[in-house]
């Protein structure tokens, strides 16, 4: 089942990815903007980042499939694009990337001020002393 | 395959990444911690990026100099998540065991069908349920992504998923 469904949702994607060349581009109400922010902070990680690479770190395609271990990077693009218009009720439309952009930025700086992350002091095991010396460090 | 990277990195770049792991390394398994809560998963998350850093460094050229650290730490979170994700694959709760073992048949049953079967049915479930088996199936996110997207809880999201399959299973019988 899990190999049929997963099949039927490429089929599916695979179309709508063809469709999409056609799409215009949909300007946002503020309140829309606000929906769009939510639903991108509300992406698992693996999926936000994504984004974050492609819009805060201007990476080309190509190199967000390199660092992230992606198959198919614009699809991916596309699939998450996709979504979060679906979310809003434009499926049949593609989002204005700046506007993305724009809302994207906002939920990685919101991340970023909330992390707060410690620099932790830490006794590194052999086994990661181990690999850090076969990478030359 | 580490060496062949090794061979390609210049003696300038190995420096900039010695450079990068001295000042960065503590700070990227304080933010793999955050995520993973144990120092042994954290410490893999840390080496696993740094070998992903050795083996794509020409790419970080790219990256201007004062997003460099948001970007280790970016690659740091990504990589302790998927560590927890598949951490959390392995150690089901307990509690859910019955819920899965329905879920479970749930699956079995809904095996017998073709896709043009399966085409059909899916005409009948809603907007949102389709949204829910896309992102399980087609996306593979856990019943804890899930819970956070659509912000209900984790057993909620697994009850949906369950109930889910088993109206596609209904409307599969009554199609004969």
């Amino acid at each position: 089942m899990d190999n049929k469904l997963k099949l039927y949702f490429k089929e599916e994607f695979n179309k709508k990815l063809k469709e999409s060349k056609t799409y215009n581009i949909i300007n946002l109400s503020q309140e829309e903007k606000d929906i769009l922010t939510e639903k991108i902070s509300n992406l698992p990680y693996n999926e936000k980042v994504i984004l974050y690479m492609k819009y805060i770190f201007d990476e080309k395609e190509s190199n967000i499939g390199l660092i992230l271990d992606l198959e198919n990077p614009e699809k991916d693009i596309f699939f998450l694009e996709n979504l979060l218009a679906s979310e809003l009720g434009y499926e049949n439309k593609n989002l204005d990337p700046k506007e993305l952009k724009e809302a994207v930025d906002i939920v990685y700086n919101r991340e970023l001020e909330e992390d707060n992350i410690e620099e932790l002091s830490h006794i590194y095991g052999e086994k990661f002393m181990e690999i850090m010396r076969s990478i030359g460090l | 395959m580490i060496l062949l990277v090794l061979n390609k990195i210049s003696k300038e770049e190995r420096e900039s990444l010695e450079e990068l792991y001295t000042r960065l390394k503590d700070k990227m398994f304080g933010a793999s911690l955050n995520i993973l809560r144990d120092t042994f998963d954290a410490q893999d998350a840390v080496s696993n990026t740094f070998i992903l850093i050795s083996e794509n460094f020409h790419l970080l050229n790219n990256i201007p100099t004062n997003k460099i650290d948001n970007y280790c730490i970016t690659m740091i979170k990504n990589e302790s998540y998927r560590i927890y994700n598949e951490r959390k694959k392995e150690t089901p709760l307990e509690n859910l065991e019955t819920i899965y073992s329905k879920e479970d048949s749930e699956e079995e049953i809904l095996k017998i069908l073709d896709i043009e079967e399966l085409n059909m049915l899916m005409k009948n479930l809603k907007i949102e349920e389709r949204k829910f088996l896309k992102l399980k199936y087609f996306r593979e996110w856990t019943y804890e992504e899930l819970s956070n997207y659509f912000k209900i809880s984790e057993q909620t999201a697994r009850k949906r998923h369950q109930r889910i399959l088993e109206k596609l299973r209904k409307e599969g019988e009554k199609n004969g």
